[in-house]
């Protein structure tokens, strides 16, 4: 993601906002996927042997090459064919009606099949092995069968990056040391609390609780802030000249979680990552939120405004994570149990999102793909989500990464402290990764008010 | 009853207290029972607000103490966090009833911290008001200048050390001072800590250099008669509340030096510090090495323990220890003084002596007359600061000099000059001037068309009275330029001839009479495009030459900010 980063710096310099905006117009998002696919057929190619013993030398074919019967590998991208996905161009189709009806927030049909492609050309897969459910349009990955007679692949089996290699923690790391993740603050937003917000943020600086409480918030070294901070009331943001009270209305939740920042940033370093809903730019990575938007908090040296993705290092331990958007595309055009099986997908596909920039928006890079997913992280997480899960998954190399799916703080009042060991949860309170739930208890104390009237 | 009636009540007060002598507990807890009292029952006190308003650092033992006095109508609202028993995985923080606190206590596993969070004559209606209550108080310090440092600002009421913390004001980096602790945090936490933010520390150093310059400043012009009031063992405490200490006249230099030195180096760091150097010096030492706890940072009794072998529980205790010991010493929680160089305390101690209160009072709680005091004393200072600080760089820097002196004579007034406090603001500024310079030479060349229309501008926009030179060819065929105020009356008949060409000889003095405050080089370069501007203007009509220069400044002006905003 260092590279990422640096891609990432688009508004940076103004003679570089001009150059690109001067090329902007021609770029295409062709592009990515050739990198993608150029970069990640390589690793797979080496790979293929260490798979597949057994194939003969050089297994690998294209998709032109084909031979019938022959068993071997071909590597590409995956596009699946979804009949549910919408598509503008429907609008315009005599067909209208025909399809059936789309589940909510979820474009999967059970007969949506996978093809695979390449600079030769594409090639439909068949077959019980490489359930479609899990893919998506944009992985690539490596398809280990032969052609049929009817010019399909026959899918023997399907072969994934895996975790890419992982930096090695080093020894005698403390305990002791953690980094608070939250998401979905949504501050103006009339369903959050903001009582909520103020008791986090007076237990973090330690302004809250007796000396136990406290050691516990001078062990916090970080926090991040994993998007969705604000949302500005959507009524005013027709595209229409505002007046200035709805100007200032507008400009409150910010000023608020200024306020809050400026007390959280004098007290510890603070990552604020852009997200969805957040006044930053749609498309992905998402440029840092700007400074002016925070001038209490912004004059602090801890107070970072940071990508989205955002990847950061502490004691050597290396945290990835996003604000969501990626988990929520994948969510939309393939299935799991849980967030945290999209989030291990991901790793193994080595691709922080794979369905950028087919449906989620993404600027159009020429010359790398900035997801790509080069090295392991140790803790990589997802903010504004559902509900709070952890989980540590283990790759063939030993690679370990703490998976932490954030959920919205406004929804559910949970923060998630994260040791910067990573190594999986024990029952000591103090260990493993923890969330921190507040709660005003504001239903509960209006009835008892109502009882005691 | 208003915030500000409590204060205002607090410190009348205590200037009576000073002279009988009244405990500051018991007039504290007076004023509660005052705002309790009162048949509003919105009146509410949280600990925050005792916080903000009182600024009396940790004081839940203050709320507890009063409760335990006065149980009787008062509705108490504790803040209870620890583990849960149903989840040990979830430390919970939750906000209960007094009524209801026994119940909710069970829930979690033993030793939950209960803290009295607020306290209030009724029964809140909406429990919002919790929030909101403490929201308006923090809202009001945020909307303080952003050079008055206030307890929402330095954060100096928190338990946590964060000594790394630095905020910038106008340019300059101040050192967050708030580092007095109820608690020390581990030292390999603040080791690492100290260490892995460097970069943050020297970018943002190096973005608002020289800090310590202004807050010398301040400690200067602050008036005596806040040092008058403290005791002598106390002398500093007020100066550093603010943010400033009581530094003299060679600290600046030192500073400026030092800030000079770094900026040879190219790389400018936070320097040292006027406070004493206590916090510059672990913070240099933070960045240098990744040992940062100095032990000026410590108090004398637990220093070298802290630094290297005790970890935060121990600390802990120890600090409850002193906390049990005197029901006073809960303001030992807060002496953490540096016992550095100076041997200036770092924080307010609060102890019984009513001085301290008011001491505190006129400081922390800003009243408006300090304020306005505070903010003519920033101005002053700034002023003075600023002034010779230009003055510094334009010696040092011979490539600024000479921008500047382009600056000067581009007509730009040099009253701009003092502003640019920083050096980084004096390169900006000095780097816009460049980049406009190319950027108006860059538009001269564009065309033709724009140079005679833009030339003419350049002599419209010099200072009054105005010049034009017009060029007609006399009686023997020869050409002459001539210069004519804007204000006479021009001839028109010799403006009916135009040349294709001029006179060099002709040329040069009309150049050389051009005003002063237009650049010279600019105006030698391009005295060719002058005439020529000057013939097609006079071919136009002169009487029409004042209004149209006039517009096609303001163009100009439009277009070249439209290319800077490029």
């Amino acid at each position: 993601m260092e590279a990422a980063s640096a891609d990432m710096e688009i508004n940076g310099d103004q003679k570089t906002l001009h150059r690109k905006q001067s090329l902007y117009q021609p770029l295409q998002y062709s592009q990515i996927y050739f990198t993608r696919l150029h970069h990640m057929r390589t690793i797979l190619h080496s790979l293929v042997h260490l798979w597949k013993p057994h194939l003969p030398d050089d297994p690998v074919n294209t998709v032109l090459g084909l031979e019938q019967g022959k068993e071997c590998v071909i590597v590409g991208t995956i596009y699946k064919h979804m009949k549910l996905k919408p598509s503008i161009l429907e609008e315009y189709s005599k067909e209208r009606s025909a399809g059936p009806l789309v589940r909510p927030h979820n474009f999967m049909h059970s007969d949506d099949p996978l093809v695979l492609e390449d600079e030769s050309g594409r090639v439909k897969g068949s077959g019980g092995r490489g359930d479609p459910s899990i893919f998506v349009t944009g992985v690539v990955a490596g398809l280990h069968g032969k052609e049929t007679g009817e010019g399909d692949f026959l899918v023997l089996d399907v072969l994934e990056a895996g975790l890419a290699p992982q930096a090695p923690i080093p020894p005698g790391l403390r305990e002791d040391k953690y980094v608070v993740l939250v998401s979905g603050l949504s501050v103006g937003s009339s369903a959050s609390n903001p009582l909520q917000f103020q008791l986090l943020v007076d237990h973090l600086t330690g302004h809250l609780g007796d000396e136990k409480e406290q050691s516990i918030a001078s062990q916090i070294v970080r926090l991040v802030i994993a998007g969705n901070s604000v949302e500005l009331p959507q009524g005013l943001l027709a595209g229409q000249n505002l007046a200035s009270k709805d100007q200032s209305k507008l400009f409150e939740p910010i000023k608020e979680l200024d306020i809050l920042l400026t007390q959280l940033a004098v007290a510890m370093p603070v990552d604020i990552m852009p997200g969805l809903n957040d006044p930053a730019n749609f498309a992905l990575p998402q440029q840092p939120l700007h400074r002016c938007l925070f001038p209490g908090a912004s004059a602090y040296n801890t107070f970072t405004s940071c990508t989205n993705p955002h990847s950061f290092e502490l004691d050597n331990i290396r945290f990835l994570g996003t604000s969501g958007q990626n988990i929520d595309d994948l969510a939309k055009y393939s299935d799991a149990t849980e967030t945290l099986d999209f989030m291990g997908r991901t790793l193994r596909w080595r691709h922080l999102a794979p369905t950028a920039p087919n449906t989620l928006g993404c600027y159009p890079f020429t010359d790398r793909d900035p997801f790509l997913i080069e090295s392991c992280p140790h803790v990589y997480f997802v903010g504004n989500q559902k509900n709070y899960e952890t989980r540590v998954i283990k790759g063939s190399e030993g690679q370990s990464v703490r998976l932490i799916s954030i959920p919205k703080f406004s929804e559910t009042g949970i923060a998630v402290m994260v040791p910067k060991r990573h190594q999986a949860p024990t029952k000591t309170k103090t260990k493993g990764a923890h969330s921190i739930r507040l709660r005003s208890q504001l239903s509960e104390w209006g009835n008892h008010q109502a009882q005691d009237r | 009853m208003t915030v500000q009636y409590v204060m205002d009540d607090l410190k009348r007060r205590s200037a009576h207290g000073g002279a009988l002598k009244i405990r500051r507990n018991q007039l504290l807890f007076g004023i509660l029972k005052d705002v309790v009292d009162v048949d509003d029952f919105t009146a509410l006190i949280n600990f925050n607000r005792v916080n903000l308003s009182w600024s009396l650092g940790q004081n839940s033992w203050l709320l507890q103490k009063f409760v335990e006095k006065h149980r009787h109508g008062l509705q108490v609202i504790y803040s209870l966090s620890g583990w849960l028993k149903s989840n040990p995985q979830i430390y919970h923080i939750r906000l209960v009833s007094g009524l209801k606190l026994e119940e909710v206590k069970r829930e979690f596993e033993d030793g939950c911290s209960v803290q009295v969070y607020s306290i209030q004559a009724g029964i809140l209606k909406d429990p919002a008001v919790l929030w909101s209550a403490e929201f308006v108080q923090s809202e009001e310090l945020f909307n303080q200048p952003a050079t008055f440092d206030n307890c929402l600002r330095d954060n100096r009421f928190c338990g946590v050390s964060n000594s790394f913390v630095k905020r910038s004001v106008d340019g300059k980096s101040i050192t967050v001072t708030a580092t007095a602790t109820a608690l020390r945090s581990k030292s390999g936490f603040g080791v690492t800590m100290l260490s892995k933010y460097d970069g943050i520390i020297k970018s943002s150093s190096a973005a608002f250099p020289q800090q310590e310059k202004t807050q010398n400043e301040h400690s200067k012009i602050l008036p005596s008669s806040h040092s008058s009031i403290v005791t002598d063992g106390e002398k500093g405490n007020t100066v550093q509340e603010v943010g400033a200490p009581i530094s003299n006249s060679q600290h600046g230099k030192e500073d400026i030096t030092s800030a000079h030195a770094d900026q040879k180096k190219g790389h400018i760091q936070k320097t040292s510090s006027g406070r004493g150097g206590s916090l510059a010096n672990l913070w240099d030492r933070a960045s240098a090495k990744p040992q940062p706890l100095s032990p000026s940072m410590e108090t004398s009794s637990d220093a070298p323990k802290t630094i290297f072998t005790a970890d935060a529980q121990i600390c802990a205790r120890e600090t409850m220890d002193i906390v049990s010991s005197d029901e006073e010493g809960h303001n030992v929680n807060y002496k953490r003084d540096s016992k550095g160089r100076n041997g200036r305390k770092r924080r307010v101690v609060l102890d019984s002596s009513d001085e301290d209160i008011k001491d505190e009072n006129a400081m922390s709680l800003a009243s408006p007359g300090f304020q306005k005091e505070q903010l003519a004393t920033d101005s002053t200072c700034n002023a003075k600061n600023l002034t010779g600080k230009g003055c510094v760089n334009l010696e040092e820097q011979k490539s600024t000099k000479l921008e500047i002196k382009t600056l000067k004579e581009a007509g730009t007034p040099p009253v701009l000059l003092p502003k640019d406090d920083s050096e980084g603001a004096l390169k900006n500024k000095t780097g816009w001037v460049s980049s406009s310079e190319k950027v108006q030479s860059h538009f001269r060349g564009a065309t033709d068309k724009n140079k005679k229309e833009i030339l003419p501008n350049s002599v419209s926009t010099s200072p009054k009275p105005r010049k034009l030179l017009k060029t007609c060819i006399d009686e023997r065929g020869r050409e002459v330029s001539e210069i004519i105020w804007e204000g006479e009356p021009a001839d028109s008949g010799a403006n009916e001839k135009k040349a294709a060409t001029i006179n060099g000889e002709n040329r040069l003095p009309a150049a050389n009479k051009a005003p002063g405050d237009v650049h010279s080089s600019s105006i030698s370069a391009s005295t060719n495009i002058l005439s020529k501007a000057g013939s097609k203007k006079t071919a136009k009509g002169g009487a029409k030459d004042p209004k149209q220069g006039n517009i096609l400044s303001f163009f100009k002006k439009m277009l070249i900010r439209n290319i800077l905003r490029l």
